[in-house]
C-alpha cells in the first residue's frame, strides 16, 4: 500500500507542500527591499495587506469583480444548463461539445481571441459603429469591462456543468406530478426545478468564485493596470516591485481563500452528489 | 368553448403545449446565441490566421498560408513549440509513473488517513497556480537551481498527477474486485494480473489520462510563467510574451496550430471514452 501510493505523495510533499510552507516562512520576513532573512519573523506584511489603500484596492477589486463573473455566469448559464438536461437532441449533445472544448484550449489563445475581438478595429467596434451606438471605436481592451466579458466566456463551463449534471439527475415524476397537479409550467419551473438545482448552482458559484480570485493570465493580457486584482498585484510584486516578502503574504492569503472556496465546492457536491 | 369546459377537454393541453413550443424556442434561440459567443473568441484566431497582409482581422481580405509558414521558419515558436513537446511527453510519463499506483492504492486498499492521502494528490487542483508557481520559483532560487526544461517538467508532473489519479481511480473502482481475487486463486502473479486483466480493462481511462494529461502540460501558462527562463521557453509562454507587445496574423496561425493539437487529442480521446465522464 504505502508502495503504491507513497511516491505519489512524496512528490506533491516536496514539490507543493513544502515549497508552501517556505513561502509562507518568506512571507513573515521583513517587508521592503532586500529582505534581511536574520529579522525576526513578523505579520507586518498581512497588517499591511489590510490596512494600505494599494493593497486593499486589489482585494475589493478582486472580490467584486469575483461576484459579477459569478453572478453573469449563473444568469447567463442557467438556461443553458437546463436545456441540456431536458433535451437529448444532437444540437445538445453539440451544445456540450462547445462547453467542454475551450476548457482544453489554452487560456492564452483564448484571451488573444478576445484582444482580436475587443480591438480598437475588432469586430465588437465595428458592429457597435455599424449599427450606430457610436461613431468612433471605443476603447473596449484593457478595461474592466473586457476582464469581466472574458472571465464570464471563460468560467461558464465551470457553472454549466455542476448545474447541468443536478438537473439531469432529478426524477421527472416530481415535475409530472406538479403539473398534472395544476401548476403552470413557469410555475413548476420555480417551485420544483429551481429549488431542487440549488446544490448544482451552489457548487458552480463556489467553483466560478474560486477561479476568478486565481485568475491571471486573462487579466494580465487584456486588463491593464487600471484593473487592480489580487493575482495581478502578486505577480508585480515579486516580478518587477521585488518586493518578494509582500507578494508571498498575498499569495498566502489568496490560497486560504481559493482552497476555502474549494473545500467548499467539493463539500456541497459530496453532501448532495452532483 | 367556455372555461368552464371540463379540464380533459382537449383545448386546455393543446394550448399549453403550444406555449411549450414557444417557449421551447426561445430556449434553443437562446442557447444558438450562446454557442456563438463561446465559439467566437476561437473562430476569430483561426479565422485572421489565414490573412494575406500584415493587419490582424476577422474575416481576412483573404486565404494565404504566409503566416503559417513565417511561423514554423521561426526559430523562437518551432524552439518553443520543441519545448513543449519534449515537456508534455516527460510530464506525462511522470504523472503516470507515479499517478496509476497511487489511484491503485486509493480504489484497492481501506488504510487510515485514505482521505488524507486522497486530499493530498487532489491538492494541485486546489492551490491556484500562480502561488504554486511563485512557491517553486523561491524554493529553486533558493537552492539555487537554474530553470530549465527540466524544472518545468517537475513542476507540470505536479499539475498532471490529479488528473491521472481521478480517472484511473475511477476506473479500477469500477472493476470487481473479485475478477483479480479468481485469478489470484488460480495462481496468476501479481504482474500477470496487472498486466493480462486489469490494464485491458482500464485501457480507455489509460488513454483518457494520457491525452488529458498531455494536454494540461502543453498548453499550460500560468506554472510556466514562473518556470521558464531566457532559453528555455513553451509555446504558450512564447504567445502570451508576443501579444503583450504585438498582435499580428503570425500569431494567430501559431495559437491556431496551438488550438488544433487540442481538438486533435480532444476528438481521440471522445473516440474512446465518453467525454463527460473524464471533466467530473
Amino acid at each position: 500500500m504505502l508502495g503504491a501510493v507513497g511516491p505519489a505523495c512524496l512528490y506533491v510533499v516536496i514539490l507543493l507542500v513544502l515549497p508552501f510552507i517556505y513561502l509562507v516562512y518568506l512571507s513573515l520576513q521583513e517587508g521592503g527591499h532586500g529582505a534581511d532573512q536574520t529579522a525576526a519573523l513578523s505579520l507586518a506584511n498581512y497588517v499591511e495587506i489590510f490596512t494600505s489603500r494599494i493593497y486593499l484596492e486589489s482585494l475589493w477589486g478582486t472580490l467584486q469583480l469575483g461576484v459579477a463573473v459569478t453572478a453573469l455566469t449563473l444568469l447567463i448559464g442557467y438556461p443553458v444548463a437546463y436545456y441540456i438536461a431536458q433535451s437529448g437532441s444532437r444540437f445538445a449533445m453539440f451544445t456540450m461539445a462547445v462547453i467542454i472544448l475551450p476548457l482544453f484550449v489554452s487560456v492564452v489563445v483564448r484571451s488573444f481571441g478576445w484582444m482580436i475581438l475587443l480591438g480598437r478595429q475588432g469586430n465588437v467596434n465595428r458592429m457597435l459603429m455599424g449599427l450606430g451606438f457610436t461613431d468612433k471605436p471605443l476603447q473596449l481592451l484593457y478595461t474592466p469591462g473586457a476582464v469581466t466579458v472574458g472571465l464570464v466566456h471563460i468560467l461558464a463551463p465551470l457553472m454549466i456543468l455542476p448545474i447541468a449534471s443536478v438537473l439531469r439527475g432529478l426524477d421527472p415524476a416530481l415535475r409530472e406530478a406538479a403539473s398534472s397537479l395544476g401548476a403552470s409550467r413557469a410555475k413548476v419551473f420555480w417551485t420544483v426545478t429551481l429549488p431542487l438545482s440549488l446544490p448544482g448552482v451552489a457548487a458552480g458559484c463556489v467553483l466560478v468564485l474560486a477561479h476568478v480570485i486565481a485568475a491571471f493570465v486573462l487579466p494580465a493580457l487584456i486588463g491593464s493596470d487600471r484593473v487592480k486584482l489580487m493575482a495581478t498585484m502578486i505577480y508585480q510584486q515579486v516580478m518587477t516591485a521585488n518586493n518578494l516578502p509582500l507578494g508571498a503574504a498575498l499569495a498566502v492569503v489568496m490560497v486560504v481563500a481559493t482552497f476555502a472556496l474549494l473545500a467548499l465546492a467539493g463539500f456541497i457536491a459530496r453532501r448532495h452528489r452532483v | 368553448m367556455s372555461d368552464l369546459a371540463a379540464p380533459n377537454s382537449i383545448p386546455g393541453p393543446r394550448r399549453r403545449k403550444r406555449r411549450f413550443d414557444a417557449a421551447h424556442l426561445a430556449l434553443v434561440a437562446y442557447v444558438v446565441l450562446f454557442v456563438l459567443f463561446i465559439l467566437a473568441p476561437l473562430v476569430v484566431v483561426v479565422g485572421s490566421s489565414f490573412e494575406p497582409r500584415e493587419l490582424l482581422r476577422f474575416p481576412p481580405q483573404g486565404l494565404s498560408l504566409r503566416w503559417y509558414y513565417q511561423a514554423l521558419n521561426s526559430d523562437l515558436f518551432v524552439g518553443a513549440a520543441w519545448n513543449s513537446l519534449i515537456i508534455a511527453i516527460f510530464a506525462t510519463l511522470g504523472a503516470l509513473l507515479l499517478g496509476v499506483p497511487a489511484a491503485y492504492g486509493l480504489a484497492r486498499f481501506d488504510f487510515k488517513g485514505r482521505e488524507a492521502v486522497s486530499g493530498l494528490l487532489n491538492s494541485p487542483l486546489l492551490v491556484p497556480e500562480l502561488v504554486m508557481g511563485l512557491a517553486l520559483l523561491q524554493i529553486l532560487a533558493g537552492l539555487q537551481i537554474a530553470s530549465s526544461v527540466l524544472t518545468l517538467t517537475l513542476g507540470h508532473i505536479l499539475i498532471c498527477l490529479p488528473y491521472v489519479v481521478r480517472t484511473i481511480n475511477s476506473a479500477i473502482v469500477g472493476v470487481d474486485r473479485s475478477v483479480e481475487e479468481a485469478a489470484a486463486n488460480l495462481g496468476a502473479a501479481r504482474w500477470r494480473i496487472y498486466l493480462t486483466i486489469l490494464l485491458p480493462i482500464i485501457r480507455p481511462a489509460l488513454y483518457a489520462a494520457i491525452l488529458f494529461s498531455f494536454l494540461m502540460s502543453f498548453d499550460n501558462a500560468v506554472l510556466s510563467l514562473f518556470l521558464v527562463s531566457a532559453r528555455t521557453s513553451t509555446l504558450p509562454i512564447s504567445v502570451y510574451n508576443y501579444v503583450q507587445y504585438s498582435l499580428d496574423p503570425a500569431i494567430a496561425a501559431v495559437s491556431t496550430l496551438l488550438m488544433a493539437v487540442s481538438v486533435v487529442a480532444l476528438f481521440t480521446v471522445s473516440r474512446l471514452v465518453p467525454l463527460d465522464r473524464i471533466k467530473q
